[in-house]
């Protein structure tokens, strides 16, 4: 279990090494960059490559973002899932404080990158990954002048999402429910699978160490004390919770209580797999007339109710690969 | 000071440019060597330094060499400013090994840094100082670690322990304990913070030392929730393996169920297929008490989760090596090393605090938890994992590639788990082919006869995907399918069929090659679904070799070829088609690819060698003609193939005549025909399990994925390989910290006795239903040992283990020559070796000859003491007393059948009077109950016997009918004494008569003996220092008489060393149940000298399996009074004490025991 990651890298497009941050020492950079072009020469395309490449005794991890790759390298047996999913976290890390992910804004902040590199991994183990808390002690700007820097409460602190002594005049929460559907269709046209995907979005301006709860109409909670459910309640049990969230009170009594982070963040995301109606229904019929022509008739209808208005529907058109295909042997003749 | 005043007007010039390029380093990224960096270093002003350094980073991230910068970046360690100082860390991390001497002017800086009244500062100067990897420096971050680890503030502590594991990558022996020490601190501390970096160096620095877990596990498990979220991770492994080694597996987890009987759990639903006794694979023995489990809908599947199970454990070689045994061993061996989960608290524990980790946000630590609750929970909550595992899916298409990579093992372990969630697995456009092949993998294994028309319905529509890679994938799981689930191998094999007619159809257009590697991947799944049933599917064969012309793809003709061979005598309608195919396939051979060639070949010679009657002329001709086509191909491997089936056929082939012949007589078989039918009649073979890829790791762990063992990965720890008091007394010892500590400890103690007798009742309950005793003390021991002595797991030789250096009559035999085998050959070594080097050239001749004889009369003396070894009986019952009974009992060195810590006491009893004697028997006084309650006070205080409360006192012996007088009947009978110096009260009963006897205890019996080779010894000994060795001397007398009489008799070759050697081990030998490690004969001149002989005693106590080891050393010539002093090392310090004392009581006693 005990395996850490060796050395941390970021290559762009092309594979080459724009910043690296070695751990442990024991892969360099010139043999991690072989590898990775190598890698990407062999591989025609790397959106459908396996994220974990064993190599000559080094295992390489790595995740694309933008055009730009970040990738982690070990000797040792770790934790594959953890490693990449600290990938993940850093990328938000650096959309926090770049905005963008991309090789422009690793140029022009590689000394931020590099104060990063150094506080969120150390000797491989991953350390902070919260954008807002590492913003705190790793600052952006160049010209600041504060006479004294501490490590932040929240380091220091159980509660290591949120700082203390925060203030606000009005104090503010404001709760989104942002959901989306996802179904499968089969070819068909039967939907196979429906389910929704949710996610509480808070956002919370409140003084000092706020401890939230939040009542769902949970079903196993309303039938714990002993109230028939009224109206409709609701199977939680698909669910995860942000960090804040205390798991064990939850597990015991159904409560979700937290002390939130300062911001916007997401409180829980959740699945239910219900049987949805999909919003709009879309058919499409594909007539080849000749070689060269196609009618594609795309029928769009919308099952919504009929006060409700929807915006900005876009529709992705693939070009098949037959399409393709029969089109380059037009251009042939 | 002019140049300097120019570089800074400059740089300020610089400096006003950049104003508008506020925010951004990209100018000193793009081009750092615009302004000389050295004078921009030595500069007074933190804003120039800043940007210098920030220069000489770009530089380093573009790989050039700024090391030469060395010098006056070090310098700036001492800057007041925050920005400076970290960017000069950041440089110097990346040189230092390079400069190592530059490098060391900056400790002074550091040290001054981690007095620094801001936390911050100290964590960083320690994190950069225990970063610079020299080894001159590391005794001091030593001290620098030890001292934060006690920091207030978290941030230090937290970077302390985020320090150690890179000071004990530098391989510090010396340190090793003073580095696990401050593990040890910082697992103590309150502090979630530190916990988590607490927990990664423990894993990465002493994963085994799980006495560091052992005193905190309650607590760590309380406050593993709130540990960030990295930290958890690495936490939830600790505490699992933690439990494993301590407790072993759950009884009631999915873990057991594959080894253990259990026929009856129909709580699960799912189609259970009896699992048949597969003669090939050599399970025959376990399959026997093997659960039927219902689960398991097959046999391959059954097994595969068996395999995981033991990869898991003891990894890939260990299990394969334990399947030559054909006993019922290994199965007991799972028994005792299983835990009830429900009255564990540990385990309860564990999963209390891992179960609301299945909700957490980070994707890593569901899996984490899932992993424990996938071996540990008890099977009808395994489900729980199940949606947690599939909301991860949703998240990043990497992490989605890692997690089925798990799923796959679990769902192919147990395919009920996921069965009803099939349609999460279907395949979306946007997965990565990679993804796509682990769903389908993941589908065909936990398809049921309920779901498998939806996902054959999905499968068709995979079958168009424009991959064709993928739907060949495809292909092959839908053959898959039709194996697990034999009702739908019809529905299959009509699609598959209708998917050769369209393939052809289609075949012209698009990619061929794709669409040839369907077709083949399509005759595949159809060959191995009518391999399952040929008889059934008869007609699909005929259907196919019908169409056996519009396949064109060379492999899969040379399939359907096959298939002609090998069902040629299937049914009515294929034989009589046989002629008109053979007859095409001849007509079309020349036109043939080259494996189709060989493949007619084959199956021509396949159908001739079952052919009967008429057809087998037109067969032969056939043969002839291609035959005589293929000598003149092209390629040699026809050629040869031909050649070779010619040369075996010549007879059968050459005359017509010959026909006869071969019907004639089936005795008369010429030998070379018997060689073609067996080449090439190997048909009908039942199907072999498919070759199943063996390789499981732990869930989450790299090499699951990755399908090798990666640096650093282990399997779970044994388990139950944890000593049970192995850090109980540590506990004690240490238990004066803090208040909150103290409490947490105690509540643990608490909870221990009820965890230990449960684990100890069902050593019991395997020990009954355990015919073999034997075996089963080898088992339990070697599980037990592991834990103690790491490398002593080796021992599973039953005939090593039983040899407690045969002071057992009936064991004589094995017993005399195991211990005989081991003491020679340690004599031999060690002797010869040490004579050697001590000795050279003057006593070479004689010393050579002396250590021969050392082996030989070594081997002789301690087959005597197998003999000799008498024990020492004590009256029970006086015929004063008792009415003429006679009662007298001595103890037995046999581990008892029955449990473990009951002490064996033969019991003879003997009639003195005149008159017979009847209904003679000892039991329980259970009248005494008062009485004992004095007993059991001091069990409360005695922890060694206090978890046998609830055991019965005494195996009560069979009953004597009648004693004739003068007779003497033996019966054996085994009691647990209270404790190892009060005497049993028993009841004697004889003629109806009640007598009230006392049975004491003989402390020597209280330890069974444990073997252990001399390595092992040392070993255990120099970690058992301390307050656990207790030294006495005393003076030995026996040997004295023994020599005199030897004189008499003129034995030269006895050498008086070794008379003395043989009269204190048989005195040991008797007293107690030991076990004799080795033998050290002094090296001196003096013959007549025995200072520096040394006995090794090994054995450990009866009730809880603590190791206590006897060493005897001897000062004193031959012939007089010897000194001896002996050293007991026992970590159950009251035992070991008690146990030295009777050791030196009985030692200095003065023989006349012995005969």
């Amino acid at each position: 279990m005990a395996g850490a990651a060796s050395a941390l890298f970021l290559l762009d497009i092309k594979g080459h090494v724009l910043i690296w941050r070695d751990y442990r020492g024991d892969v360099t950079a010139a043999q991690a960059e072989r590898f990775f072009i190598k890698h990407l020469e062999k591989e025609g395309d790397p959106q459908s490559q396996d994220p974990v490449v064993y190599d000559n005794g080094i295992t390489y991890m790595f995740i694309q973002h933008n055009n730009v790759y970040l990738m982690t390298a070990s000797r040792q047996n770790c934790n594959a899932t953890s490693l990449l999913l600290f990938l993940h976290r850093l990328v938000d890390v650096f959309k926090h404080y770049f905005e963008v992910l991309e090789e422009e804004s690793l140029r022009d902040n590689f000394v931020v990158v590099y104060e990063l590199l150094d506080e969120v991994m150390d000797f491989g183990f991953p350390q902070y990954t919260e954008g807002k808390i590492l913003s705190e002690f790793i600052k952006t700007d160049a010209y600041r002048m504060e006479v004294t820097q501490r490590p932040p409460m929240a380091v220091t602190n159980a509660v290591s999402w949120r700082s203390e002594g925060i203030r606000y005049k009005k104090n503010e929460v404001f709760l989104d429910v942002v959901e989306s559907v996802n179904i499968l269709v089969n070819s068909n046209g039967q939907i196979i699978r429906s389910d929704v995907v949710g996610a509480l979005k808070m956002r919370t301006y409140l003084t000092g160490m706020p401890e939230c709860k939040l009542g769902l109409n949970d079903r196993i909670l309303l039938e714990a004390q002993g109230r028939a459910a009224k109206g409709k309640a609701i199977d939680l049990d698909d669910i995860k919770f942000h960090q804040c969230v205390r798991l064990a009170r939850f597990e015991n009594d159904r409560t979700i209580s937290f002390i939130p982070p300062d911001g916007a963040f997401d409180l829980m995301t959740y699945r239910l797999s219900t049987q949805v109606k999909p919003l709009i229904w879309v058919e499409a019929q594909v007539e080849k007339h000749s070689r060269s022509r196609i009618e594609i008739m795309v029928k769009a209808r919308s099952q919504f109710k009929e006060r409700r208005v929807v915006y900005s529907v876009l529709f992705v058109s693939n070009p098949l690969q037959k399409v393709d295909s029969e089109v380059g042997s037009l251009f042939a003749l | 000071m002019f140049p300097q005043f120019g570089a800074t007007a400059e740089t300020l010039s610089k400096a006003s440019t950049m104003v508008f390029r506020i925010g951004t380093d990209a100018h000193l990224y793009d081009d750092p060597e615009d302004v000389n960096i050295a004078p921009l270093l030595d500069s007074k002003f933190d804003s120039e330094k800043c940007e210098a350094l920030k220069r000489l980073l770009a530089l380093i991230a573009q790989g050039f060499d700024v090391s030469n910068f060395f010098p006056q970046v070090v310098k700036n360690v001492a800057s007041q400013s925050l920005d400076v100082k970290k960017l000069v860390y950041l440089y110097l991390l990346h040189y230092a090994e390079k400069r190592p001497n530059e490098a060391l002017l900056s400790i002074n800086y550091f040290q001054k840094d981690l007095g620094d009244p801001n936390s911050l500062v100290r964590g960083w100067a320690l994190r950069t100082m225990a970063g610079i990897r020299l080894h001159v420096i590391a005794p001091l971050v030593l001290v620098a670690v030890g001292k934060c680890a006690r920091d207030p503030s978290v941030y230090v502590r937290k970077s302390a322990a985020n320090a150690l594991p890179k000071l004990y990558d530098l391989r510090l022996e010396e340190h090793t304990s003073a580095i696990e020490e401050i593990v040890g601190i910082l697992l103590n501390d309150h502090s979630p913070g530190v916990l988590g970096a607490a927990a990664a160096s423990f894993a990465s620095i002493c994963p085994n030392n799980f006495s560091l877990i052992g005193r905190n596990y309650q607590r760590l498990c309380e406050i593993l929730p709130d540990v960030e979220e990295w930290g958890q991770i690495v936490l939830i492994g600790i505490l699992f393996r933690f439990v494993i080694a301590r407790h072993g597996l759950v009884k009631e987890s999915l873990m057991f169920s594959l080894h253990c009987t259990e026929s009856s759990n129909s709580e699960n639903d799912g189609s259970a297929t009896k699992i048949s006794v597969n003669e090939d694979t050599g399970y025959v023995s376990e399959d026997n008490d093997f659960g039927l489990d219902a689960e398991m809908s097959g046999n391959n599947v059954s097994e595969f989760a068996k395999m995981v199970c033991r990869c898991y454990i003891e990894g890939l070689d260990e299990y394969l090596s334990r399947l030559s045994y054909t006993n019922r061993g290994p199965s007991e061996l799972n028994v005792s090393q299983f835990t009830s989960g429900k009255s564990n608290n540990d385990v309860k524990i564990l999963l209390q605090c891992t179960s609301p980790l299945l909700w957490s946000n980070n994707s890593a630590v569901v899996l984490a938890a899932a992993g424990v609750h996938w071996i540990m929970a008890p099977r009808e909550d395994v489900k729980r994992i199940v949606k947690p595992l599939l909301f991860v899916l949703r998240s990043s298409s990497s992490s989605k590639y890692v997690v089925l990579c798990n799923i796959q093992v679990f769902a192919k372990a147990m395919p009920s788990l996921f069965a009803p969630h099939f349609e999460d697995f279907f395949i979306c456009s946007s997965d990565s082919y990679q993804i796509k092949a682990l769903k389908l993998e993941i589908l065909s294994s936990i398809a049921t006869d309920s779901s498998i028309s939806f996902i054959f319905k999905e499968f068709q529509d995979y079958i168009r995907d424009p991959d064709r890679r993928f739907a060949a994938d495809t292909v092959a799981a839908i053959g898959l399918c039709a194996q697990r689930l034999p009702k739908m191998a019809n529905t299959c094999l009509e699609g598959l069929l209708a998917l050769t007619r369209q393939e052809f159809v289609s075949g012209d257009s698009g990619s061929v090659e794709g669409e040839a590697d369907i077709l083949i991947q399509v005759i595949m799944s159809i060959k191995s679904i009518i391999k399952q049933d040929p008889s059934s599917h008869e007609k699909v064969i005929i259907q196919l070799i019908r169409r056996l012309d519009s396949f064109k793809v060379p492999a899969a003709r040379a399939m359907i070829i096959w298939m002609v061979g090998e069902y040629s005598s299937l049914g009515d309608t294929i034989p009589r088609m046989l002629t008109t195919v053979l007859k095409y396939l001849a007509s079309h051979f020349p036109s043939e690819a080259l494996e189709t060639k060989l493949q007619t070949l084959n199956s021509i010679v396949k159908v001739l060698l079952c052919a009967e009657g008429e057809d087998l002329w037109s067969f032969k001709r056939v043969l002839s003609y291609v035959l005589e086509l293929a000598e003149c191909d092209l390629n040699y491997d026809v050629r040869d193939r031909a050649r070779f089936i010619k040369k075996i056929l010549s007879c059968s082939l050459g005359s017509q005549g010959l026909e006869e012949e071969i019907n004639h007589l089936p005795q008369n078989k010429e030998p070379s025909r018997v060689i073609a039918e067996h080449i090439f009649g190997g048909q009908m073979k039942p199907v072999s399990p498919e070759p199943m890829n063996l390789r499981f790791y732990l869930p989450g762990s790299l090499s699951q994925i990755v399908l090798h063992a990666a640096p650093g990965y282990e399997p779970l720890p044994k388990p139950r390989s944890l000593l049970l008091d192995d850090f109980d007394l540590s506990n004690v010892d240490k238990g004066s910290n803090t208040l909150e500590r103290a409490r947490n400890s105690e509540s643990y103690d608490t909870d221990d006795p009820e965890s230990v007798s449960g684990s100890l009742d069902q050593e019991t309950a395997s020990d009954y239903s355990s015919e073999h005793s034997i075996t089963h003390s080898s088992v339990s021991g070697g599980s037990d040992e592991t834990g103690s002595v790491n490398e002593g797991d080796d021992n599973d030789d039953p005939l090593i283990q039983i040899s407690d250096v045969g002071n057992a009559c009936e064991n004589e035999k094995g017993v005399s020559q195991s211990g005989s085998a081991d003491l020679g050959e340690l004599i031999s070594k060690r002797g010869l070796e040490s004579w050697l080097n001590d000795q050279p050239g003057l006593y070479n001749m004689s010393t050579s000859e002396q250590s021969q004889v050392c082996g030989s009369t070594a081997r002789i003396s301690i087959r005597d003491i197998g003999h000799r070894v008498k024990m020492k009986s004590y009256t029970l019952l006086d015929p004063a007393n008792g009415n003429g009974l006679k009662v007298d009992y001595s103890f037995s060195s046999e581990v008892s059948t029955v449990a473990l810590h009951l002490v064996g006491v033969e019991v003879f009893f003997k009639n003195c009077s005149l008159e017979p004697m009847s209904d003679i028997i000892l039991e329980d006084e259970d009248s005494s109950k008062g009485s004992n309650s004095a007993d059991q006070t001091l069990v409360a205080t005695d922890s060694f016997l206090a978890s046998h409360n609830d055991a019965p006192i005494m195996v009560s012996m069979e009953e004597i009918t009648s004693l004739e007088p003068g007779q003497i009947i033996k019966r054996i009978i085994q009691a647990r004494f209270h404790h190892h110096l009060l005497p049993l009260k028993l009841a004697l009963f004889c003629n109806g008569k009640k007598l009230p006897v006392k049975l004491r205890p003989d402390i020597g019996y209280f330890v069974r003996p444990l073997t252990m080779d001399i390595q092992a010894f040392t070993d255990k000994e120099s970690r058992l220092r301390g307050m656990f060795e207790y030294v006495r001397s005393c003076t030995f007398t026996d040997h004295v008489e023994e020599l005199n009489k030897g004189k008499g008799e003129n034995l030269a070759t006895k050498d008086n060393i070794l008379v003395i050697c043989e009269c204190l081990a048989l005195k040991m030998l008797c007293n107690a149940n030991l076990f004799l490690v080795s033998v050290d004969m002094p090296v001196a001149a003096n013959l007549d000298d025995a200072s520096g002989l040394r006995l090794r005693f090994s054995s450990e106590i009866l009730s809880n399996s603590i190791p206590c080891l006897i060493t005897i050393t001897v000062e004193g010539k031959c012939h007089d009074p010897l000194e001896v002093s002996i050293k007991v090392n026992c970590e159950e310090t009251v035992f070991g004490l008690n146990l030295l004392n009777r050791v030196v009581n009985f030692l200095a006693e003065s023989s006349g025991v012995l005969a």
